[in-house]
C-alpha cells in the first residue's frame, strides 16, 4: 500500500480498502436532486466530485447543464471523475481531461497554472 | 532477413515488387508460420489465415505484410538472455504503441498508418541497445524508476547519462532510417527538440504517454499526471490535422483497453518462447 493509501485507509481482504475511522467521522450524506439548479447553486467549495453512470439518463441540455454546475462547484485545481466509458466531448469545454495510470479525470485548472 | 527488409520498407510503396516480399517472407519457415498467424489475428482483421504466402500478401497488402514481416523479426533479432526490463512487458508496450500510432493516424486520416505502426513498435529500440550493450547500469536506472515511480526516461538520465533515445538514434542510423522515423525514436520524449516539427514525432510521443497510463507500460507504476491535449505535441499534430479536434480521446483509450488482451496474445504468439523465460 502506497503511504497515501496507508493513512486514509484500511486493508480488508485481497483487494478491498476500507476508509479509517476518523475519516468516517467526517462523512456526511444527503439527498440532492442533480436538476435543482436553486440547489445546485450552493454546493460550492468541492475538491472531488464522482458521478458515474448517471448522467447517460440526462438528455443533451440537461448534461451540459448539470456539468456546469460541477465546474462552477468544483475549487481551482479540483478533479471530476466520469464512470467507464462515459466522455465529455461536445459537452464542455473547459475541464481539461487528463490520464493518470489506469484513471481518467476531468481537472478544474488551477488559478495559477494559467490554463482557465 | 531483418535488414533487407528494412532496406524492402525505405522504398517507396510503388517500387516495391510482390515477388521479393513473397520470397522474403518464405525465406524462414517459421517466420511465415508466425506471420500467417499474425495476419489472422484481431488486430490484423483477418478472420481466417490464408493458407498460401502468396494469397496472404496479396489479400493483406504489400504494405500491411512489411509491417507484420518486421512484427515478427523483432523477436528473432534481439533474443532475451538477461534483459534488466521484463521482455514480455517491453514487447507488449512496443506493439501496444505500435497499434496506437496506427489506429491514432487512421483517425486523423493520415496517409501512411503503417509507418506510423513501425515508427510506434521501433520507438523505444533504444532500451534493448541499452539492455544488451549496458545491462548493468541499465538495470539499476530500471530499479531506481520502479522504486522512485518515476518515467524510465528520467532514471536512465540521473543514472547514466544519456537515455535509451540516444542509444536508439545511433541504432536507427546505422539501419538507415527514414529521418523521420529517425526523429521519432530519438526524440519521442521531447518532440519540441526534434529537428523538425514532424507530425510523426508528435504522434509517437502522445501515443507512448497513453499507452504509460494504461494497462500498456513498462510493468511498473508510473506516478504521473498527462494532459494530452495541452501537449505541445498535441498543438503539431492539430496544425497538420484539423480532424484531431473531433477525436474522443475517452472513447479512444477505451478502445485501448480493449484491445490489451490481443496484444497480450499476439506478444506470446510472435515472442512467445523467448519473452516467457523472463
Amino acid at each position: 500500500m502506497t503511504s497515501c493509501k496507508r493513512k486514509y485507509f484500511l486493508a480488508v481482504g485481497d483487494k478491498k480498502l476500507q476508509v479509517q475511522p476518523e475519516v468516517k467521522k467526517l462523512i456526511t450524506f444527503s439527498r440532492l436532486n442533480l436538476q435543482d439548479d436553486s440547489r445546485m447553486l450552493f454546493m460550492k467549495g468541492m475538491d472531488l466530485i464522482f458521478c458515474c453512470n448517471v448522467l447517460i439518463y440526462f438528455d443533451g441540455p440537461s448534461k451540459s447543464k448539470v456539468i456546469n454546475h460541477y465546474f462552477t462547484n468544483l475549487n481551482f485545481g479540483g478533479y471530476f471523475f466520469l464512470g467507464t466509458s462515459e466522455s465529455l466531448l461536445n459537452l464542455n469545454d473547459k475541464f481539461h481531461l487528463v490520464h493518470f495510470p489506469g484513471a481518467i479525470a476531468y481537472w478544474k485548472p488551477s488559478l495559477k497554472s494559467g490554463k482557465l | 532477413m531483418f535488414l533487407p527488409l528494412l532496406d524492402l520498407l525505405n522504398l517507396p510503396p510503388d517500387k516495391v515488387k510482390l515477388d521479393e516480399v513473397v520470397k522474403l517472407v518464405s525465406y524462414d519457415n517459421t517466420i511465415a508460420a508466425q506471420c500467417l498467424r499474425v495476419a489472422s489475428s484481431p488486430l490484423f482483421g483477418m478472420a481466417k489465415a490464408p493458407d498460401n504466402i502468396r494469397l496472404a500478401v496479396i489479400s493483406l497488402g504489400l504494405r500491411r505484410v512489411q509491417t507484420i514481416l518486421l512484427t515478427c523479426c523483432m523477436g528473432n533479432a534481439f533474443p532475451v538472455k538477461d534483459w534488466a526490463l521484463n521482455a514480455n512487458d517491453f514487447w507488449k508496450h512496443s506493439l501496444g504503441c505500435a497499434m496506437v500510432c496506427q489506429k491514432f493516424s487512421e483517425k486523423l486520416g493520415a496517409a501512411d498508418s503503417e509507418k506510423a505502426y513501425m515508427a510506434g513498435l521501433l520507438h523505444d529500440i533504444g532500451f534493448l541497445v541499452n539492455c544488451m550493450v549496458f545491462p548493468k547500469e541499465f538495470a539499476t536506472a530500471v530499479t531506481e524508476a520502479a522504486r522512485e515511480q518515476i518515467p524510465l526516461y528520467d532514471a536512465e538520465r540521473t543514472v547514466m547519462g544519456f537515455t535509451h533515445c540516444e542509444s536508439g538514434r545511433a541504432l536507427a542510423e546505422s539501419w538507415n532510417l527514414t529521418d523521420d522515423m529517425v526523429q521519432a525514436i530519438a526524440h519521442h520524449h521531447d518532440p519540441e527538440r526534434s529537428e523538425a516539427a514532424y507530425p510523426l514525432v508528435a504522434l509517437v510521443h502522445l501515443s507512448d504517454l497513453l499507452c504509460r497510463m494504461r494497462a500498456l507500460g513498462y510493468g511498473y507504476y508510473e506516478r504521473q499526471k498527462v494532459d494530452l491535449v495541452e501537449d505541445p505535441a498535441w498543438a503539431v499534430l492539430l496544425k497538420e490535422y484539423r480532424s484531431l479536434a473531433g477525436v474522443d480521446l475517452v472513447r479512444f483509450t477505451f478502445e485501448l483497453d480493449e484491445a490489451v488482451g490481443g496484444i497480450s496474445g499476439l506478444v506470446s504468439t510472435i515472442f512467445g518462447g523467448a519473452a516467457g523465460k523472463n
